[in-house]
């Protein structure tokens, strides 16, 4: 070939990101004298989003007829500082191509899907520019090998979530919910400092790559890798850091499909999928890695059980899948999380806006209890529902099936543990419980929704996401799974195979036929849908112990106590003691003073004789 | 150097301009930053340059040269209340500002060590009369005492250290003081003269611990002074600890102590934050956190925590005085710092949101602000001095976040409270204030390496 693939994939690349750049810059306003068209903001988003998806395809084209052969191109030097010398450097290898070319057709659904969503906000031109930037940042954590453009990206998508759930600012709950997620970030991000600093340390440059050259310690190595694993709990929500996702469903549903499902929850497992490929993991490592995925899952899939607000459910069903996903990365198949990914972004960004299209049409109405029969009034939202869990659920030839079914067949061929191969699979019954607990709602024939609803589904810009979707869960698992990605190929015994089948049936008819039966308010109901009492007691006491020590301790007892009697309060006691006490010589009797000055030069003259 | 330093005290001649003497003041002084942006030193070596027989600059005092030449017009702008007071007064307001300047100039280019100490302390005058004489409340006046006399407590030690270096090596200038290493007699005696030489710049920054006068100051003085006095007063201690470490290469004992206080520092400072109530206290607190970083890096003396702290510090000094003036912005109108009172003002702004985000987000350190470069740089030599310090310094981030993002939601978000205020709307005036204390992290994002110092 005249030209390399690698040196055209660099470029298309770097148009991908200008694009949206650009386009965030870009503002309605300057073009209404134009007038060449009526563009405004949401247009011009979606437009660049198509653009965008073009790109991205041809990128992967090329990328798959160029032999898939990974490449890392420098842009820019920057930092280049005493001893080392740093680039600016994107790294285009079969991850970032499979993302960015899924997480774009997703966002192109989702940005025309918010046309139709946001029309009705004030503010909606910002709505589409902070989707845009949001973009950016994700795809420049995807791609970069440089570790400050990785934490660039990072936390740029965590404040760019920050600001998408906050939307509707006059809403305290909005607002602690995206506090909440900038605080569960942050202590994610400890472990991102640690990394950089580990980085740093032991390789001086900024590449990531670097550390699979270099040699280094083990302790750093484990170090850098658990390290790794603390900010992926924080940004994908495993279990321990996990709150602030279902808490972050008080944005506009748009943000949920986007941000919260697709692509920015995924960051942490991109990470894993990072170093893992690079640094060859301990056992130790795969062992945590896998039990701690294995506990989100099963976690999350109880939780999402009891829930009500149907963006919970399945806020919860996501946590659960980013828990199998850790779990793949924890049996050594990255390649199988990023599958998983790809095909999850799919039916999960489709599953939130066909609860968005329900939500509008139901007049803001989340509480799953007052759907009813949408089957007959929204039949292709309904249809797309269902479409949706199943892939979910893993149903053979659907997307989900593709690479949900391989993560459990990995587990099952893991001889190790036992724990996580039962977790998976009870994750795996409750996943068609609580999908067929929202299709049974949403389904029943009796109308327990308010008589007057704006029922609407007519609008282009929701039918055409949606149906697109529905394609990408169709055939996204089948087209990336037998042609595109190279994975593991397992021959397992039937029973294997028919396993997970076997126990979503069970767990779809159980839970349909249970649901209409058994109403009663258990203990165990209550502990599920107060997710296991972890937010309960957790927040309770962690912010009560914060509080404590910012007002007692701290204030009172550091700031206005010791700090002032040793300083400036005492200072003052100190001197207006001493001077008081030097005042009650001062009497003005002639007498006294008298008295004094005797006694002095008595003193002086005995000492005097003395010596 | 000259130049600049001729252009400063011809501004002192401008305020006798009729009428003109805040717009003649004005352009001087961003001649003056003009000026003095050619002291950066590309070459990104350590040698000085800009020589003259007492003054010169080099890349580690030329960032704060150019910040506090950066500063001084914008003072003039934030500072629009004083315009309503006599002549006189406002010519004693533009004197004043005028002579800090001056003298911080003269700080940051000496190569004496007496002479900067005397520049040192010679900036405290105009800024105890800047806040005594317009702050707004009685407190100036115990905000006044506490300024005085925290500082004065540690420059006497100094000025005996001083004596001390000028009697051992019998030159007192800085360029030299890498090459004449001092050594005490015994462990303790270099340990304590180390303490008392660096104790003055150690209140000057604050510390955790010394800190005491810095809320009070910021919390009465009028704004021009807060500005000045977050954005280049405190670098002071900085810049005169990295200059005065020099001298001392073989402290181990007492700097680690040293190192560990202030990380715990910048702990206590920002798990206090969360409490304030008070706005301009609250962010005068976050100045108290992030300089026990940069007096960590400092201390730890290594190529990495310096450029970290120049870079930190100069970035926290542009963050922290348009946070500052942003806070009076709303105060001109509200009259009141109460946190909880003064909230909502997305609903009735425009820009004002986006401002106070973009600073928020500086404040905390969000990629790419040079913020983060700089804290990244302290923090990763710091892990390397001692990896038991990153969940402290950790977990100061963490809180970090936390109020920077409080600041700015309850300033911005929710219903408004003070619904009888009479808002006036936010001039040109204003805007122009903060996007130019932000528009300079731009360009060091892009060029980081020119507030860094490497020793190659």
């Amino acid at each position: 070939m005249f030209f390399s693939p690698g040196t055209v994939n660099s470029s298309i690349t770097l148009t991908i990101f200008i694009i949206p750049l650009i386009a965030s810059f870009f503002s309605a306003k300057s073009l209404k004298n134009n007038s060449l068209r009526n563009l405004n903001e949401a247009n011009i988003a979606l437009t660049t989003m198509k653009v965008l998806v073009l790109l991205s395809l041809l990128n992967l084209t090329i990328f798959i007829l160029g032999g898939g052969e990974p490449s890392v191109s420098s842009v820019f030097p920057w930092l280049n500082t005493g001893n080392l010398n740093s680039f600016l450097s994107i790294n285009i290898d079969s991850k970032f191509i499979f993302f960015s070319s899924a997480a774009l057709l997703v966002t192109w659904s989702i940005i025309e899907f918010s046309i139709y969503y946001m029309s009705a906000d004030p503010n909606g031109n910002n709505f589409f520019r902070l989707l845009m930037i949001f973009l950016l940042n994700m795809l420049i954590l995807t791609s970069a090998n440089n570790i400050f453009l990785f934490f660039v990206g990072w936390e740029g998508v965590g404040f760019l979530s920050f600001l998408l759930i906050s939307w509707w600012s006059t809403r305290t709950d909005a607002n602690a919910s995206a506090l909440q997620a900038i605080v569960y970030n942050r202590i994610g991000d400890i472990g991102i400092i640690v990394v950089i600093s580990g980085l740093l340390i032991n390789t001086s440059s900024w590449d990531i790559n670097s550390l699979s050259t270099n040699n280094i310690s083990g302790f750093w190595v484990s170090a850098i890798l658990f390290t790794s694993l603390i900010g992926a709990i924080g940004k994908s929500a495993q279990f321990g850091l996990h709150p602030w996702l279902p808490a972050a469903m008080e944005g506009p549903t748009p943000v949920s499909a986007l941000l919260h499902s697709s692509t920015m929850v995924v960051a942490g497992v991109f990470l894993l999928i990072r170093m893992t490929t690079i640094i060859t993991p301990s056992e130790t490592f795969l062992n945590i890695t896998l039990i701690i995925g294995a506990l989100t899952a099963i976690f999350a899939a109880t939780s999402a059980f009891q829930q009500h607000d149907i963006k919970k459910i399945i806020a919860y069903s996501t946590t659960s899948q980013l828990g199998l996903m850790v779990v793949s990365i924890g049996l050594g198949n990255p390649n199988v999380a990023l599958f998983h990914i790809c095909t999850h972004a799919f039916f999960k960004a489709m599953l939130f806006l066909c609860s968005g299209s329900i939500i509008h049409s139901h007049n803001n109405e989340q509480d799953l209890r007052k759907m009813s029969n949408i089957s007959e009034s929204l039949p292709i939202t309904s249809s797309c529902l269902f479409l949706g869990s199943i892939a979910l659920m893993g149903v053979p030839f659907l997307s989900g099936f593709y690479s949900k079914d391989l993560i459990l067949e990995l587990v099952v061929e893991n001889p190790s543990n036992l724990i996580s191969f039962s977790l998976a699979i009870i994750a795996t019954f409750l996943t068609a419980a609580y999908s067929f607990r929202i299709i049974t709602f949403c389904f029943l024939n009796n109308s327990s929704n308010p008589p007057i609803n704006p029922m609407n589904e007519e609008n282009p810009n929701l039918v055409f996401p949606l149906v697109r979707l529905a394609m990408g869960a169709i055939f996204a698992g089948w087209l990336i799974g037998a042609w595109l990605l190279n994975l593991p190929s397992l021959f397992p015994i039937g029973i294997v195979k028919a396993m997970p089948l076997i126990v979503t049936v069970i767990g779809a008819t159980i839970v349909s036929s249970l649901i209409l039966s058994n109403n009663s308010n258990t203990t165990a109901n209550t502990f599920f849908s107060k997710t296991w009492f972890y937010t309960s007691t957790s927040h309770i006491i962690s912010s009560s112990i914060t509080n404590a020590t910012a007002l007692t301790l701290t204030t009172r007892a550091l700031d206005r106590g010791w700090s002032e009697t040793a300083g400036g309060q005492g200072m003052f006691a100190v001197n207006s003691d001493l001077t008081k006490a030097q005042q009650i010589t001062q009497t003005g009797y002639i007498k006294q003073y008298l008295l004094s000055i005797s006694l002095i030069v008595v003193c002086i003259l005995t000492t005097a004789m003395i010596i | 150097m000259l130049t600049l330093l001729s252009v400063s005290i011809s501004t002192i001649v401008l305020i006798n301009v009729k009428k003109w003497n805040w717009n003649a003041l004005f352009v001087a002084l961003a001649m003056m930053t003009f000026l003095s942006i050619t002291t950066v030193n590309n070459s990104g070596s350590a040698s000085w340059s800009f020589l003259s027989h007492s003054l010169a600059v080099d890349s580690l005092s030329a960032p704060l040269i150019i910040l506090s030449c950066w500063l001084a017009p914008l003072c003039f702008l934030a500072q629009n209340v004083v315009k309503g007071n006599s002549g006189s007064l406002q010519n004693g307001f533009l004197a004043l500002t005028c002579s800090i300047i001056f003298f911080l100039l003269l700080t940051f280019s000496s190569l004496n060590i007496l002479s900067f100490f005397i520049c040192f302390e010679a900036t405290l005058i105009p800024t105890l009369v800047l806040i005594t004489r317009w702050g707004a409340n009685v407190e100036r006046l115990q905000a006044g005492t506490y300024f005085l006399f925290y500082t004065l407590f540690g420059s006497l030690p100094l000025l005996v250290s001083i004596v001390l270096i000028s009697q051992t090596t019998s030159t007192l200038m800085i360029p030299i003081s890498e090459i004449v290493s001092l050594q005490g007699n015994t462990f303790f005696s270099i340990n304590i003269w180390w303490v008392i030489t660096i104790v003055a710049f150690l209140v000057k920054m604050p510390i955790y611990g010394f800190h005491l006068w810095l809320p009070k100051a910021h919390v009465e003085a009028p704004v021009a002074g807060s500005m000045i006095l977050a954005a280049i007063l405190l670098k002071l201690g900085g810049y005169g600890i990295i200059r005065m470490n020099a001298y001392f290469p073989d402290v181990t004992t007492l700097s680690a102590i040293l190192t560990v206080i202030c990380c715990w520092g910048a702990l206590i400072t920002s798990i206090l934050c969360t409490r304030q109530t008070d706005l301009k206290a609250l962010i005068a607190y976050s100045s108290v956190g992030h300089m026990s970083l940069v007096a960590a890096g400092t201390i730890v003396f290594s190529d990495w925590t310096i450029s970290g702290a120049i870079m930190l510090m100069v970035a926290h000094g542009l963050v922290s005085s348009a946070l500052f003036a942003l806070a009076n912005i709303l105060y001109e109108r509200t009259h009141t710092r109460n946190i909880f009172i003064t909230r909502g003002f997305k609903m009735i702004t425009v820009l004002l949101p986006f401002w106070w985000l973009i600073s928020c987000a500086a404040n905390l350190g969000l990629p790419p602000l040079p913020n983060l470069i700089g804290e990244l740089y302290i923090i990763t030599g710091i892990i390397s001095w001692s990896i038991f310090l990153a969940p402290i310094l950790g977990v100061a981030t963490v809180f970090g976040a936390i109020y920077s993002l409080l600041i700015y939601q309850s300033t911005n978000t929710q219903s408004i409270v003070l619904s009888s205020m009479n808002f006036s709307e936010i001039s040109p005036r204003e805007h122009i204030l903060i996007l130019f204390h932000l528009l300079p992290l731009l360009s060091i994002i892009v060029a980081p390496n020119s507030c860094m110092v490497w020793s190659n």
